[in-house]
């Protein structure tokens, strides 16, 4: 060896001084028809963002019309009372801007930038998509082409075929299982549902509405009382849904993708809610197991076995129900291997105390990253969102970095044992049945297997040519 | 320092004259300074945020590659996260973000780019450990064999699962005949399983030399100190051979090559490719604004022609990255079900013989400046992104300032040169079209693997 290695030998240099965080306070007030307004002034660039965020979306789809949110959001752009969807992009691009509008499970929001010059402009066509759509029937059609013609092509992607199956075994009648609109749901789908949901639905009352930018606060109200004090509020729905299934055992769920070079591997199991108490010490438990290149399961399964490109675990914790999640894409032929490695560290982070550098190292990475995600406007939007949508309390920001670092070694055992299941996990497995069915047989009692559209299939272990 | 020049004190003010008062802009000043060994450094203070993003740019990629050792470059883009003389295998990530930095590294076909991201507290480590790996990396066997299983893994994820990916990576093996481009970046599967420890061993004395690479720091940093620490860290490192130059020029096409991959799929795929000049020449501000008329937006005439109109693809897009040689300017487009990729074909080229014939409207020129001088501003947005530009300028330009006069270089493209370019390279002879037909009777193919499973 050429070099051998002085590392327990070093001292690394000091560390300069930590310097303070500088967050910038939010002007924060609320119109008579109850949209909460927040302006952040920002002088950085000649940029604005503003973002309308409205507490509904794909979870609030009708049960019978999944993927409504995702559509409505997106035909929000294709046409207003008074433009076309031409004239949207047209004015949108004409001043270099930006304009979208998309739904995830918990919210919806219709996002702009622009030059700050052209301010007054972006934030009047922000406006009119977001109150006045009305959906034009033509691109309707061409929405629910282009959005069957997505869901063919999202079917060729390993990482969306194992997202789906999680979702249905993790999640099952709560409305979080479903990730992606049906055939039947698009065909059924039409103008007066999307308009009768929009009526309901993204009513100021649900809404938060964030401004960041080169802008002048008082000329900023000016602006949303003009445009947004005459918008009726309405009743704010509330959601009641199934709870999650009770998961007893361990369970394999293969996903038969045949010729498949790699094995998308996901062990889950439920997890928390955004606002749980538990929230922080998960945060730094998944930190040392997972999130990063120098978490246990990337140093085993990259850097010590080199099964995989990434090996990693996340906590997905949203507003009414939450998942864990230990992922990674592998070597077909290591499929099993890696699993071995999986559930030896799921098994060590809930039995064995972290050691004292390990937590450390992990609040310390938490708390260094934390200032980058407040660096831009729409990163502080992008947090201030957060708070109002979730319910996470005002000083959050602000408290951040003391609350991870009071996590001790104790919690995180705790939190490990609480909310890490592995034992009662259910295993999704993207892959060639045929060479690695017989890899995997021996992590569950029960195997179910589907193809890539969905179709239970028969698992007939004695065919594969497993040989080791 | 006395070394430091001041090499450009630049504001914003200066490309966006009349939009905005002065007082408000923030300022762009860059220092400079040069290493005895040969490095070049940038530094931008900006204390927005008590952080710092740190990126050494190598003037090293595949194009430095021949047949046999392709994706070397990548490979050891890998390599330099493995373990040098002071910090060993695996300890690069983990000190890194125990001082709560964070890091990632990309290769080009033409540059190997470190980029780390951390608190200001952790400056002098990060310097420590950039130094210890360019100096002194380590070439543990075993090590390089578990990557070379890791590398091989990327490979079969972005390139032989990907139907995007392994177009792409057909298309430029047909458009280049002679010239480096026509291997991918991560490089073939018999080549990423043959390189040997001589190969590797002389890929980093020629690519990681000091006077091969130029350092950009952007953040809550003051030049002084930078060059400070550089001085203790860098400038003790020897300087050695840099890779040599390339000099192979592909020669001119001479007429529309076409390739297809037939592979399971649920839809076809259409990517062209049109040979166009290389970053640093000055066809290349016109081909920018054509390609924001062509492609930006939904507003485009390649949106509103192909998707709205015709109705024929879910999207289309237009490329045009930096190179340090003649390059690809590229169109894909995903055909919906039932429709053939030659329709499409035929949209595209129908939508590039207008802007050949007819001058674009000065409303769409316009637009098209705007939309250009607002992706300025949201690039230079972070620390992190302003320290890429700068350095990707700096290399591909020859000269960091043009990021900061861009917008006025936009402005001097005329009607008669988009006319001129379109006409120039959107022929039918310099084109290579490459189409993805999906293979449904059978199961995905294998047939690109050739390492890993079992037999």
């Amino acid at each position: 060896m050429d070099n051998p290695t002085e590392a327990f030998r070093h001292q690394p240099p000091a560390p300069l001084p930590l310097r303070t965080l500088s967050i910038p306070t939010p002007e924060e007030l609320t119109l008579p028809n109850g949209l909460r307004v927040i302006i952040i002034e920002s002088r950085r660039l000649p940029l604005v963002s503003i973002r309308l965020a409205f507490r509904t979306g794909d979870a609030f789809d009708p049960p019978d019309l999944p993927g409504l949110s995702d559509v409505l959001t997106h035909m929000l752009t294709e046409g207003t009372v008074s433009r076309t969807s031409r004239q949207i992009a047209d004015e949108v691009a004409r001043i270099g801007a930006t304009l979208n509008a998309g739904a995830n499970s918990d919210y919806s929001t219709v996002a702009a930038s622009a030059l700050a010059s052209y301010a007054n402009t972006i934030f009047e066509l922000l406006a009119d998509v977001a109150l006045r759509p009305s959906f034009p029937e033509d691109e309707l059609q061409l929405t629910k082409q282009n959005t069957q013609q997505n869901m063919i092509a999202q079917r060729a992607q390993p990482s969306f075929l194992a997202s789906e199956t999680l979702a249905r075994v993790i999640f099952g009648k709560h409305p979080y299982a479903v990730v992606s609109p049906t055939v039947e749901s698009i065909n059924a789908m039409t103008r007066e549902q999307l308009a009768g949901f929009h009526r309901a639905a993204f009513i100021p009352n649900n809404a938060v509405l964030l401004i960041a930018g080169d802008v002048r606060r008082d000329a900023v109200m000016k602006r949303v009382e003009k445009l947004f004090a005459a918008w009726q509020p309405g009743e704010v729905a509330q959601p009641a849904w199934p709870p999650l299934p009770e998961r007893e055992a361990r369970s394999l769920y293969l996903v038969n993708r045949p010729g498949s070079a790699q094995s998308n591997i996901v062990i889950a199991n439920a997890g928390i809610t955004r606002t749980h108490p538990d929230y922080f010490p998960l945060l730094v438990m998944n930190t040392v197991l997972g999130a990063n290149a120098s978490s246990r399961l990337f140093m085993n399964l990259r850097e010590a076995k080199g099964y995989t490109y990434g090996a990693y675990s996340s906590v997905d914790a949203r507003r009414f129900a939450g998942t864990f999640r230990a992922s990674a894409e592998v070597r077909a032929d290591v499929t099993g291997a890696s699993l071995k490695e999986f559930f030896m560290e799921l098994e060590r982070i809930r039995e064995v105390p972290v050691a004292d550098k390990e937590l450390a190292d992990a609040k310390s990475y938490l708390i260094g990253v934390f200032p980058i995600r407040l660096e831009t406007q729409e990163g502080l939007i992008d947090q201030f969102m957060q708070i109002k949508m979730q319910g996470l309390p005002e000083d959050y920001l602000l408290t951040y970095r003391d609350r991870v670092n009071a996590v001790t070694m104790t919690d995180v055992l705790r939190v490990a044992r609480a909310h890490v299941t592995p034992d009662r996990a259910a295993i999704v497995v993207v892959g060639d049945a045929a060479s690695i069915t017989d890899q995997i047989a021996s992590y569950a009692a029960d195997i179910e297997m589907y193809d890539s559209a969905g179709k239970r299939q028969e698992v007939n272990v004695a065919d594969t040519v497993g040989d080791d | 320092m006395k070394s430091l020049k001041n090499a450009a004190y630049l504001c914003v003010i200066l490309v966006t004259c009349g939009l905005f008062s002065a007082a408000r802009a923030q300022s762009f000043e860059v220092q400079t300074h040069t290493l005895k060994n040969g490095m070049e450094i940038f530094v931008q203070r900006d204390a927005s945020i008590p952080n710092v993003a740190l990126y050494v740019f190598y003037r090293v990629g595949s194009r430095n590659e021949r047949p046999g050792t392709t994706g070397i470059s990548h490979f050891f883009e890998h390599m330099m996260f493995n373990g040098a003389k002071k910090y060993g295998p695996g300890q690069f990530d983990q000190v890194m973000e125990a001082a709560g930095g964070r890091n990632n590294a990309y290769t080009s076909n033409d540059v190997t780019v470190y980029q780390d991201w951390f608190p200001r507290s952790g400056l002098e480590l990060i310097f420590e450990m950039e130094a210890d790996r360019i100096e002194n990396l380590g070439f543990d066997p075993k090590i390089i064999e578990s990557e070379r299983g890791v590398v091989g893994s990327e490979r079969r994820t972005s390139i032989d699962a990907s139907n995007a990916g392994l177009l792409y990576e057909q298309l430029w093996a047909t458009a280049f005949t002679a010239h480096p481009y026509q291997w991918p970046v991560v490089g073939w599967m018999v080549d990423i399983e043959a390189w040997t420890m001589e190969d590797l061993k002389s890929h980093y004395r020629m690519g990681y030399s000091p006077n091969n690479a130029t350092m950009v720091v952007v953040g809550d940093v003051s030049a002084d100190e930078i060059v400070k620490l550089a001085q203790k860290y860098i400038e003790p490192i020897k300087a050695s051979e840099p890779p040599s130059k390339v000099t192979t020029r592909e020669p001119e096409q001479l007429g529309e090559r076409r390739v297809t991959v037939k592979k399971f799929a649920q839809l076809p795929l259409l990517m062209i490719g049109y040979h166009v000049p290389e970053t640093s020449n000055s066809d290349y501000y016109a081909l920018k604004v054509l390609q924001t008329i062509l492609f930006s937006g939904q507003s485009s005439r390649m949106y509103q022609r192909v998707v709205d109109k015709d109705q024929l693809a879910l999207g289309v897009t237009g490329d045009y990255e930096f190179a340090f040689d003649p390059t690809l300017f590229m169109v894909t487009s995903q055909p919906k079900e039932g429709v053939a990729p030659e329709a499409v074909e035929k949209a595209v080229y129908d939508e590039l013989e207008r802007v050949k014939r007819e001058s674009a409207g000065d409303q769409e020129i316009e637009k098209a400046k705007n939309i250009l001088l607002a992706n300025f501003y949201r690039q230079i947005k972070t620390i992190d992104g302003r320290a890429n530009q700068i350095g990707s300028y700096e290399l591909f330009f020859g000269d960091y300032r043009k990021l900061f006069t861009a917008a006025e270089d936009y402005k001097k493209v005329t009607k008669d040169d988009l006319r001129r370019v379109a006409k120039k390279y959107f022929s039918e002879k310099n084109r290579t079209v490459a189409t993805l037909i999906p293979d449904k009777s059978e199961a995905e193919s294998g047939g690109q693997e050739t390492e890993g499973r079992r037999q």
